[in-house]
């Protein structure tokens, strides 16, 4: 087996029951694995003309170098395909236990294609690879399924990756989930996944991980783990759940305000949960595979079964649908992990529903007689069973965003989506990073790809600077200051004041550039981004850059890392031109431009005029083309893409490039 | 005093960091079907529970008693139990009589092996994050577990009470 890999790549043709497995080497050394293979992938072995649930559409399952071992948050995997929600390009990361489990069986990726006649599923053990009947697994949910494969295959140690009843149902936009709250989440992976008639993927390995220098990266993860432990408390959700208010980072209901009166309430509500659980308090609850973090919750209540959560998931159903109860909340979200489906495209549909709703724009009439009001419990859990079972009204929000407006009438404006994928509940608006970086997130939705959120504050002045960033002396700060540095030299020789803060706009497209550079090094090598500098953990990519020089027995510098992500970002937004998009989609929803919330920054607004200004930047620090926001074909070259370049030449995408 | 690594079960959430480090350091490769502990993990509709499984340096050992080969010795400075490779012939008489399945025929090395730990600096201990492992004199395992024991009751009577309890939350951390 090759250092650092499991040294395969699995395709298995769901429509002919074909298996095929080809060495991962052939795309090792442009793409690295993860997130680049994908993205790789999906725009060579797909054209514009495959639709989303088509059997044509590829699912993929990605491991990077890392997944499996001893770098901190190794737990990762990638997956792709298509988009029910956005028609372009889904992607979601997903943690838990299974992609180790694989690297360990001896794949990299796992390639899916066509669509099974009937329900099966995959089981993997080493080398064999069988795909299997799923009748009977058919309509369990997402809990129960894992438990009958464990049981079927007769081993507890198999890791599952399934979908639930909501996926079976090819809702809009169902989940894949493992363990318990392990979600490829948002995109509607699992909705391909359940249009591919594909319940499962059950694996067992027991090869493990060679590495080429075990002794030199062994001191290197242990030297991470020790740098990291004193920075943790920022990731667990106990501590982003229960801030007091004001609570900056969040917004209530559909983008009403950036404060909420009953987050006291909310926090306070945590206590009975806890109780339960205070042997583990503060020594980590739960979580992913070789993770010091375990930023996750894990519950055991009595009446309401168990449930893991981590910090999005309280945010994204309690301030989106303004409820406090953390009953409800426990309710909504176990139905979610359950059923399979995204909580957080669910709730911001509901919430949707229900400002049309009090607005009168739409009656009793079009919810099947639910009384959609705020915080009405009974009515949002209804909601919810009905988007899973894709039954009346519940058939419209479980749509897009474009299609579930149009189902209701000509008038109606959409919800608040980002090229297609609705938006979670953080505060996109007053920071500038977050802005841009949603703006311009490759796959829409939230600023999660195009965002460190360490950079947030970055800037000068005084209520700037460096605060909050916990490795000053890292490639990323110093390459990030170095650009607000330039732009304040800039704005002091057109005799402006020198002052960077959240709300100024210079720096900040060629921060979210390199922002997604440094989000797509995780993604691609198989490490939880949370574990790094994006959420102020101390290590990144000098780290990165040795463990996988160790790892593998030769030499890769920060400077390829931040190349191949360059490469990925650049096939990425092809894909998107290709499917016909333009700079045009990378903007904030109508509804947020020159809007300003009440809370902590009333007076805060983004005008279109300064999001526009932003976008020149950022594409001209990937070496795109700022008319079009299609990568130049010096870029391309550059990238070794060259056959990306005649492609869109061909397609008519790069006119003002050929010389 | 020889040292042994003491289970807190309840502490555990599972993140094998404990396998693959051990893996890594004593085999030279992250694998945890090579670590010398194991989380084993019982997982049921969502219930999760996991139970760090290692050696736990009997005082009468099995596995020394029944080795037909005499390859299971004392290391005189530790006091853990190590199998020596040489005279090892990997018939897994060990894995049998061990009552922990603690021991096991290595299938890269066709050698049993076992805990050894880390010449007196257990590694799996030393990664965590749950304080499920501590690594203490062996005269001191009983008054270890008692203390656990007590701290569950002191827990208790907290709840009980109603106490505040560390829900304490820091300004400024709101990361997500």
């Amino acid at each position: 087996m090759g250092y650092m890999r499991g040294s395969n790549i699995l395709r298995i043709d769901l429509g002919s029951g074909k298996i095929v497995k080809e060495p991962t080497a052939n795309y090792e050394k442009l793409w690295i694995g993860g997130r680049g293979l994908n993205s790789r992938i999906l725009y060579t072995e797909t054209d514009p003309a495959v639709k989303p649930l088509d059997p044509a559409n590829i699912l993929m399952f990605s491991l990077g170098p890392f997944t499996g071992t001893m770098v901190p948050g190794s737990g990762r995997v990638e997956v792709s395909a298509k988009s029910p929600v956005s028609g372009i390009q889904g992607m979601s990361n997903m943690g838990g236990y299974w992609g180790p489990e694989l690297k360990y069986a001896g794949y990299d990726s796992i390639i899916l294609k066509g669509k099974a006649a009937n329900p099966v599923y995959i089981a993997i053990q080493n080398d064999e690879v069988e795909i299997k009947d799923a009748a009977h697994l058919w309509g369990l949910d997402t809990y129960r399924t894992q438990d009958a494969i464990r049981k079927e295959l007769g081993d507890p140690e198999i890791e599952v990756v399934c979908i639930g009843p909501a996926g079976e149902n090819i809702t809009g936009y169902a989940t894949i989930q493992t363990r318990m709250g392990n979600a490829a989440g948002r995109t509607g992976m699992g909705t391909v996944m359940g249009s591919k008639n594909l319940k499962a993927i059950a694996v067992r390995g027991t090869k493990g991980v060679a590495i080429a220098e075990p002794e030199k990266f062994f001191e290197l993860c242990l030297e991470a783990l020790r740098v990291q432990k004193p920075l943790l408390p920022m990731t667990k959700t106990i501590d982003v759940a229960g801030n007091d208010p004001p609570s900056w980072a969040r917004t209530l209901g559909n983008f009403e305000a950036s404060e909420w009166e009953k987050q006291k309430e909310l926090k306070d509500g945590h206590k009975p949960f806890w109780e339960n659980h205070k042997n583990r308090q503060g020594e980590g609850i739960t979580g992913c595979f070789n993770c010091q973090a375990r930023c996750m919750d894990y519950y055991e209540l009595p009446e309401w079964g168990p449930l893991v959560a981590s910090c999005n998931l309280y945010a994204s159903t309690t301030w989106v649908l303004k409820d406090p109860d953390l009953k409800s909340w426990y309710a909504f979200v176990s139905k979610c992990q359950r059923q399979g489906i995204d909580a957080t495209s669910a709730s911001r549909m509901i919430a949707w529903a229900i400002e049309l709703y009090e607005q009168g724009k739409i009656s009793q009439n079009d919810t099947d007689g639910i009384e959609l009001n705020w915080a009405n419990k009974t009515a949002i859990g209804r909601m919810l069973d009905k988007i899973i079972k894709k039954e009346g009204f519940g058939e419209v929000l479980g749509s897009n965003p474009a299609e579930a407006a149009r189902k209701i009438g000509d008038d109606i404006e959409e919800t608040t989506q980002i090229k297609g994928v609705p938006l979670g509940d953080t505060n996109i608006i007053n920071f500038r990073a977050r802005t841009i970086g949603a703006a311009v997130n490759p796959r829409g939705g939230d600023e999660f790809r195009a965002r460190v959120s360490s950079f947030d504050n970055l800037g000068s002045g005084k209520d700037a600077g460096m605060t909050g960033m916990a490795s000053p002396d890292s490639w990323e700060a110093k390459t990030a200051m170095s650009i607000i540095d330039a732009a304040l030299a800039k704005k002091e020789k057109a005799g402006e004041k020198p002052v960077i803060n959240q709300f100024d706009y210079e720096a900040r497209g060629a921060l979210a550039a390199l922002s997604q550079k440094i989000s797509t090094v995780s993604d691609t090598l198989g490490q939880c981004k949370w574990n790094t500098i994006f959420a102020n953990v101390g290590i990144g990519i000098e780290f990165q850059a040795k463990a996988l020089s160790a790892g593998e027995g030769r030499q890769t510098s920060i400077e390829e890392l931040i190349e191949a992500a360059a490469r990925i970002a650049s096939q990425e937004r092809a894909y998107i031109v290709r499917e016909g998009m333009t700079r045009e989609q990378d903007t904030l929803p109508k509804k947020l431009l020159n809007y300003s919330m009440e809370g902590t920054y009333p007076d805060d607004k983004v005008t279109l005029e300064v999001l526009e200004k932003m976008k020149d930047e950022y594409y001209q620090a990937l070496g795109w083309n700022v008319e079009t926001g299609v990568p130049t074909l010096d870029t391309l070259r550059a990238l070794n893409l060259e056959d990306v370049a005649s492609d869109l030449i061909k397609q008519g995408k790069l006119n003002d490039e050929i010389k | 005093m020889s040292k042994v690594i003491v289970i807190y079960p309840e502490k555990c959430s599972g993140c094998q960091m404990c396998e693959v480090s051990c893996s890594l350091r004593n085999m030279k490769e992250c694998n945890p079907e090579r670590s010398r502990i194991r989380a084993i993990k019982s997982e049921e509709n969502g219930q999760m529970q996991f139970i760090p499984s290692t050696c736990m340096q009997c005082e009468t050992a099995m596995c020394e008693l029944v080795c037909p080969v005499n390859a299971i010795s004392r290391d005189p400075q530790t006091g853990a139990r190590i199998i020596s490779e040489k005279k090892c012939i990997g018939c897994s008489s060990c894995s049998y009589a061990c009552p922990f399945g603690a021991c096991f025929v290595d299938r890269g090395l066709g050698k049993s092996i076992v805990c050894n730990q880390c010449d007196g600096d257990p590694i799996c201990v030393k990664v965590c994050p749950s304080g499920a492992l501590e690594y203490v004199s062996a005269d001191q395992v009983n008054i270890s577990l008692k203390r656990a024991a007590a701290q569950r009751i002191l827990n208790a009577q907290e709840i009980i009470q109603e106490s505040p309890g560390p829900l304490s939350a820091k300004p400024d951390q709101d990361l997500c």
